[in-house]
C-alpha cells in the first residue's frame, strides 16, 4: 500500500513540475543510508538502526517564491539484528527568498515509523533557513540549511519539547542532460535531526547521507 | 556782300553748328574711326579709336570695345606699329577670350597677326548664374568656361585663404568647358556657409599658372537635423563574478565546518555518523577547488555570451542605418550660391 504512493507521487511531481508558467523547477531522485537513535525499549540506553531510503523530489519556483516536496521511503533494522523499521517521511515547504544569500521556508513534515503492526506517526511544522554559495561558476555550489520545529503532532503520551535539524551538502550542475536539453544535477549531502520529548526523556535521532540525480530549469 | 565775306560768313557758320569732336560720345568717336579706316586714313582712324578707348574704359559693355580695338589693332598695323599691335590685340583677347577677328572685314595680314596673338595669350572666361540653388546631392551650380586658345587650366573652389576646398577640373581646353560643382567638398560633404572663390587657372606649359580668373562665391548651406547615434545597450556580463572569489571562500569553508560541527550540537547526546565528515570534507575541498580555479578564470557564461552578441549586432545594424541615414542628410544639403564680380590675377606681370 505504502509503496503504491511511490507512483502517485512520481506522477504528482512530474505534473506539478510541468507548469507553464513557472520559472524555475527541478525533480529529481535520491538514495540515503539513514541512521536511526531511539531509546531501547524498557531500557535507559539507546537503540541504533540503519537502513536505506528511497526519495522522490521536486521543486517548481516562483520568481522568490518555490515549493520544495520530497517523499523518502525505506526501511532501518538494528545493528545486531532483529525486525526492521518502515520509514516514510515525507515534507511540503514554501520557500522566499527575501535576500539572494539566503531563504526561509515552512511547512509540514511527516514521518511515520512502521515496526512489529503498528506505525508511530510524526507530524512536525517546521521553520528553515537556507544559505549557500556557488564555488566553481555556476556549476559547483554549497548550502547549508537549518530549521527549528514550530510545533508538532507526536506519538507519545509525554509532551513535546522541541525538535531541530540540519543539512549541508553540495551539489553539481552538468549541463544537459541524457533527457534531452535539459540540465543534469547531482547532489551529495548530510542531513541530522533531533526530537526531544517531556523534557529531554525521550530524544529521537535521525542523520543521513544521500545522494541524488535531478533534472530541472533553474 | 561780297563772295568772299559769304564764304567767310558760312564757314564760321559751320564751325559754329558742329560739334565739338571731344563732346561726342563713344560711340560716334569708333564710328568716325571706322570710316576713317576705310578710307584708309589709319592715322586718323587710330586717333579717334584711341579716343574711344579712353571714354570706353569704366563701362562695362565690351562690344564697343572689342570692335574699337580691332579696328585700332589693324590701323597701327598698317601703321606699321608692330609693338603696338600686339598690345591692343592681346588687351582684345584678354577683354574676350571668345572674339574671333571677322575674317571678311579684315585682311589676311590683320587676321594672322590677331591669331597668333590670341595662341599666344591663353585666357579664359567663365559664365555662371549671378544665383543659383541647387540641392548637393543630385544638384550642381553649373557654368562654363570659355578660352582664347587652346591650353590648360585648372578649377578649383578655394577657400579665402586659397586653400583647396574642391578640384573640379583639370586639364585642356579647347574652346570651352561645361563645369559644375555640387557644393561638396573633396571628402563628399558639403562645405559649409561662407565665402569662396573658384579660381580658373591658366597654365603655362611647365604647369604654371599664368592668369588666374578668380570668381567670387557666397554659399549658403542649408542641412537637414541628424539623428544622435543610438547607444550601446547594457551588456550581459560574460563571466561570473560572484562566486569562485574570497567570499565564495570563507563561505565554503564555513559551510564545510558548519556540517562537520554542527551535528554535534544538534544532535546533543547523540554520535552523529561519519558522513558528516564525508560532506564538511566535499564542501571544504570544492571551495579551495573552486577559489583556485576562479583565480585563473571565471565561469564563461555562455548564455549572455549569445544575449550580447545579438544586443551587439542588432546595436551596430542600428548604428550603420543611423550613419547611413545621417551621411544622406548631410549630403541632402541645400545649397545657395551668390557669384561675385571676377577678378583677374595676371601673374609674373
Amino acid at each position: 500500500m505504502r509503496l503504491a504512493v511511490l507512483p502517485v507521487v512520481a506522477v504528482l511531481m512530474v505534473s506539478v513540475t510541468r507548469t507553464g508558467d513557472a520559472q524555475s523547477w527541478s525533480a529529481g531522485l535520491s538514495l540515503a543510508t539513514v541512521r536511526l537513535q531511539r531509546p531501547a525499549v524498557g531500557a535507559d540506553t539507546s537503540v541504533a538502526l540503519r537502513g536505506t531510503v528511497l526519495g522522490l523530489g521536486g521543486v517548481i519556483g516562483f520568481g522568490p517564491m518555490r515549493f520544495d516536496i520530497r517523499y523518502a521511503q525505506g526501511s532501518a533494522s538494528p545493528a545486531g539484528g532483529g525486525s526492521s523499521t518502515d520509514i516514510v517521511d515525507g515534507e511540503i515547504l514554501l520557500w522566499v527568498t527575501p535576500v539572494p544569500w539566503v531563504a526561509a521556508g515552512i511547512g509540514p513534515h511527516a514521518r511515520a515509523f512502521v515496526e512489529g503492526g503498528g506505525t508511530a506517526r510524526w507530524l512536525l511544522w517546521e521553520l528553515r533557513l537556507r544559505s549557500g554559495t556557488n564555488l566553481v561558476g555556476q556549476t559547483v555550489g554549497v548550502y547549508i540549511e537549518g530549521w527549528r520545529v514550530l510545533g508538532a503532532s507526536v506519538p507519545a503520551v509525554d509532551p513535546f519539547d522541541h525538535a531541530w535539524g540540519m543539512e549541508g551538502g553540495l551539489s553539481v550542475a552538468f549541463g544537459q542532460s541524457p533527457l534531452g536539453r535539459l540540465p543534469f544535477s547531482a547532489r551529495l549531502s548530510y542531513r541530522v535531526e533531533q526530537q526531544v520529548v517531556g523534557g529531554g526523556v525521550r530524544r529521537e535521532t535521525q542523520d543521513q547521507l544521500g545522494i541524488g540525480i535531478g533534472v530541472g530549469r533553474r | 556782300m561780297s563772295r568772299r565775306a559769304l564764304t567767310l560768313l558760312l564757314g564760321v557758320a559751320a564751325i559754329g553748328f558742329a560739334e565739338p569732336l571731344h563732346a561726342q560720345r563713344p560711340d560716334s568717336l569708333v564710328a568716325a574711326g571706322v570710316r576713317a579706316y576705310r578710307d584708309l586714313d589709319f592715322e586718323l582712324a587710330a586717333g579717334y579709336l584711341r579716343r574711344a578707348l579712353t571714354l570706353l574704359e569704366a563701362r562695362p559693355d565690351t562690344v564697343l570695345r572689342t570692335e574699337a580695338m580691332a579696328y585700332l589693332g589693324a590701323a597701327d598695323l598698317f601703321l606699321e606699329r608692330p609693338d603696338s599691335v600686339r598690345s591692343v590685340f592681346r588687351q582684345l583677347v584678354r577683354l574676350n577670350p571668345r572674339y574671333r577677328i571677322d575674317r571678311l572685314i579684315f585682311p589676311p595680314e590683320v587676321t594672322t597677326v590677331f591669331d597668333a596673338v590670341r595662341r599666344a595669350t591663353p585666357v579664359t572666361v567663365v559664365a555662371l548664374p549671378s544665383r543659383a540653388r541647387f540641392s548637393a546631392s543630385d544638384s550642381a551650380l553649373m557654368g562654363s568656361v570659355f578660352a582664347s586658345a587652346y591650353h590648360q587650366i585648372r578649377v578649383e573652389v578655394q577657400a579665402l585663404d586659397a586653400s583647396v576646398v574642391r578640384r573640379v577640373y583639370a586639364g585642356p581646353i579647347t574652346d570651352s568647358l561645361a563645369i559644375a560643382w555640387n557644393g561638396q567638398a573633396t571628402d563628399g560633404i558639403p562645405v559649409s556657409s561662407g565665402r569662396y572663390v573658384l579660381a580658373v587657372s591658366s597654365l603655362d606649359s611647365t604647369g604654371a599658372a599664368v592668369r588666374v580668373l578668380r570668381v567670387p562665391l557666397d554659399v549658403t548651406v542649408v542641412r537637414m537635423d541628424t539623428l544622435l547615434a543610438p547607444l550601446l545597450p547594457t551588456l550581459l556580463p560574460t563571466r561570473s563574478t560572484g562566486p569562485g572569489g574570497l567570499a565564495s571562500l570563507l563561505g565554503g569553508l564555513a559551510i564545510g565546518a558548519a556540517v562537520t560541527i554542527l551535528p554535534s550540537a544538534v544532535a546533543s547526546d547523540a554520535s552523529p555518523g561519519a558522513g558528516r565528515f564525508v560532506i564538511g570534507g566535499a564542501v571544504t575541498i570544492g571551495s579551495v577547488v573552486g577559489f583556485l580555479s576562479a583565480r585563473r578564470q571565471h565561469a564563461l557564461l555562455a548564455g549572455n555570451v549569445a544575449v550580447n552578441d545579438s544586443l551587439r549586432v542588432a546595436w551596430q545594424e542600428r548604428q550603420a542605418a543611423v550613419a547611413s541615414e545621417n551621411n544622406q542628410r548631410r549630403r541632402n544639403a541645400q545649397i545657395t550660391v551668390l557669384v561675385g564680380v571676377p577678378q583677374v590675377i595676371e601673374q609674373g606681370q
